[in-house]
């Protein structure tokens, strides 16, 4: 992928944000995030559940969930500058392309796949019947289904999760979008199958030049795709940088422990868990909101204002010193 | 990853109406039964209504009240009708009042329902409240009261009765819309790039039909209870034209000496009740079970 010719990003987000009707203050699920994908390549966001992930995400292509709102920021796809949901309508299905957590649930249990096929075909590209039909076939061949032609007669339920998932990203690659969105893709499915659904999606990026944004919580899923990472928490993005510097090594004690909790084939420590929950999003407390469970909270970790410090690659200040050789060590597994 | 099975390269089952109603013509016994019987009394209505085959309106003073022969299935009443042609003939004008201020309703119930059911907010409060009032309002004093304001006649009962059903319809979608649209393929629909009316109609609108299926058969029976209802006290369809309601009504003062003018309608109005709500929930299952086809 020549990145020179490409410097454009295919899907850049600028200081989203978004609300949801809390009991007193509104709740910020994303509170100004700000990433780019470079057209070909793949940006992992990974955090907890309940930390902003899919907020953001389905922001970026104008579905927050209701009641939230994106109040805020933008999100510019291949040069175009959007700052409603409105806008975003107009370009989903087309250059943004978005695919979910359980397949299952993605297809409508009443349409056949190749009604599925033949509506995004006829109805968003264009296509004649009989043309609707002959691609259907070829987007099922192309995402690895057997026999795709007799698989056009089947529901969903007829299938596998993984292949499920493949006649979701079938749908979602119909139309050569620049942009795909996935929330969490292989989440619901076996290891085997998450493996392949993986390697489909860097697949056809390879083929495309898309951009992919991976929704994860597996940073074994970061390692193996993404480039880069941003990762999040309580809606703030508090870690930026590469897939290798990150999962190897960490700089926020917060991403240090996300890769210290996640098993290693060749460690002879076991994994450790963050002790303690994610904040309740209702009343975030003033300061840095890991503070409440870091192992190295010092009294200023109060008065750190994630504002300024949720756009620089690490969002805490103190973390400096942790970045030393000696301390990231322990990190490394041997590979 | 599971092995393709060998299906028969086939392609879409799916092919238009037709092929449509034949599968679910498949769907069971009850359908197959419930299916026969309402084509056959309509068929038959229709028949007479088109050849002028019988007579439902010949009187014979010389045959009243005579009881149930083979000349005369349901007897004959006071002044001598045969009591089986004037309900058969009855079926079409009955059914038709009957599956009209169901199916308007049905219609405006499914758009509306389904809308404040997605989009919430004022909509969804502005119709619920319209719904609130019109059924605070008992049935039978609104229709009374348009009747009064149009006259005896039919266009009183279709206005009285589509202006009532619609809140029941409204309500039932919008609570089937409300867990509908929690599903996430109506999510992945909109991701697709479909605009709302399509992810309404295409992708919502099935599931919700199959709901208001089952209601709306029971809806034409209720409906055509309340027609004989209005006809039994003059409101409604006017004599001497054969209406289920009006029958029954006219027996009633002989009912201890010819008891089949009454009675024997009286099972054929259940009869084709029983024979639509099996029609209907077979189609609903069907609907449920397998969809629609796209076009």
């Amino acid at each position: 992928m020549s990145v020179e010719a490409e410097r454009v990003a295919a899907l850049a987000v600028d200081d989203l944000r978004v609300e949801f009707p809390g009991d007193a203050a509104p709740v910020v699920a994303a509170n100004g995030v700000s990433f780019a994908v470079e057209p070909g390549r793949t940006l992992g966001i990974v955090g907890e559940s309940g930390c902003g992930k899919s907020a953001t995400i389905r922001a970026a292509c104008g579905l927050v969930p209701s009641p939230g709102r994106h109040v805020g920021g933008t999100v510019t796809v291949e040069g175009r500058t959007c700052s409603t949901p409105d806008e975003l309508a107009e370009l989903r299905g087309r250059t943004l392309a978005m695919i979910f957590q359980d397949p299952g649930s993605s297809l409508n249990p009443v349409m056949t796949i190749g009604q599925h096929l033949r509506e995004v075909l006829e109805v968003v590209l264009g296509h004649s019947r009989r043309s609707a039909r002959a691609e259907a076939v070829a987007l099922l061949d192309h995402v690895g289904i057997p026999s795709p032609a007799s698989r056009l007669s089947h529901y969903p339920h007829e299938l596998s999760g993984g292949m499920r998932q493949r006649v979701m990203i079938a749908l979602a690659v119909a139309a050569r979008a620049r942009v795909l969105l996935a929330d969490e893709p292989t989440t619901a499915l076996d290891v085997t199958t998450q493996e392949q659904i993986l390697q489909l999606l860097k697949r056809l990026q390879r083929e495309t030049g898309m951009a992919l944004v991976l929704v994860t919580h597996d940073l074994g899923v970061v390692e193996e795709v993404c480039d880069d990472v941003i990762v999040m928490y309580a809606g703030y993005v508090v870690e930026r940088g590469t897939a290798d510097a990150v999962t190897l090594a960490p700089r926020h004690p917060y991403t240090r422990g996300l890769v210290a909790a996640m098993p290693r084939l060749f460690g002879r420590e076991l994994p450790r868990a963050i002790p303690g929950q994610p904040p309740d999003m209702d009343g975030l407390p003033p300061g840095c909101p890991f503070a409440p469970r870091c192992a190295s909270a010092l009294p200023d970790c109060l008065a750190v204002d994630m504002a300024r410090e949720s756009v620089t690659d690490c969002a805490c200040p103190f973390a400096a010193d942790s970045t030393s050789p000696a301390s990231r060590g322990e990190m490394i597994a041997p590979r | 990853m599971s092995v393709a099975a060998p299906v028969p390269a086939e392609g879409y089952r799916h092919r238009g109406v037709l092929a449509w109603t034949r599968r679910a013509a498949g769907t069971g016994v009850g359908f197959q039964l419930g299916a026969a019987i309402l084509c056959l009394a309509i068929g038959a209505s229709a028949a007479m209504h088109v050849t002028g085959l019988g007579n439902p309106y010949g009187q014979n003073l010389a045959n009243t009240l005579a009881a149930p022969s083979w000349a005369h299935p349901f007897g004959t009443d006071e002044v001598g009708r045969d009591v089986f042609q004037r309900t058969v003939y009855a079926t079409l004008l009955d059914v038709q009042i009957g599956a009209i201020t169901a199916g308007i309703p049905l219609c405006f119930g499914l758009v509306l329902g389904a809308a404040a059911g997605y989009f919430g907010r004022w909509f969804d409060a502005v119709v619920m409240r319209l719904c609130d009032l019109i059924l605070a309002v008992p049935l039978m004093v609104l229709v009374l009261a348009i009747v009064a304001a149009y006259g005896p006649g039919l266009s009183g009962v279709y206005v009285g009765l589509v202006v009532k059903g619609v809140p029941y319809y409204v309500r039932l979608t919008r609570s089937e819309m409300l867990g509908l649209r929690e599903r996430q393929f109506m999510l992945a629909a909109q991701t697709l790039g479909f605009r709302t009316r399509r992810v309404l109609a295409r992708h919502a609108l099935p599931h919700l039909v199959a709901t208001c299926l089952v209601f709306f058969v029971s809806d034409v029976v209720g409906n055509i209870l309340v027609l004989a209802a209005l006809s039994y006290l003059g409101l409604g369809v006017q004599p001497p034209t054969p209406e289920w309601g009006a029958i029954i009504a006219e027996g009633q003062v002989n009912l201890l000496t010819a008891w089949w003018v009454t009675t024997l309608p009286g099972v054929f109005v259940v009869v084709i009740g029983v024979a639509m709500s099996l029609t209907g929930e077979g189609l609903a299952g069907r609907l449920r079970l397998r969809g629609w086809g796209m076009r």
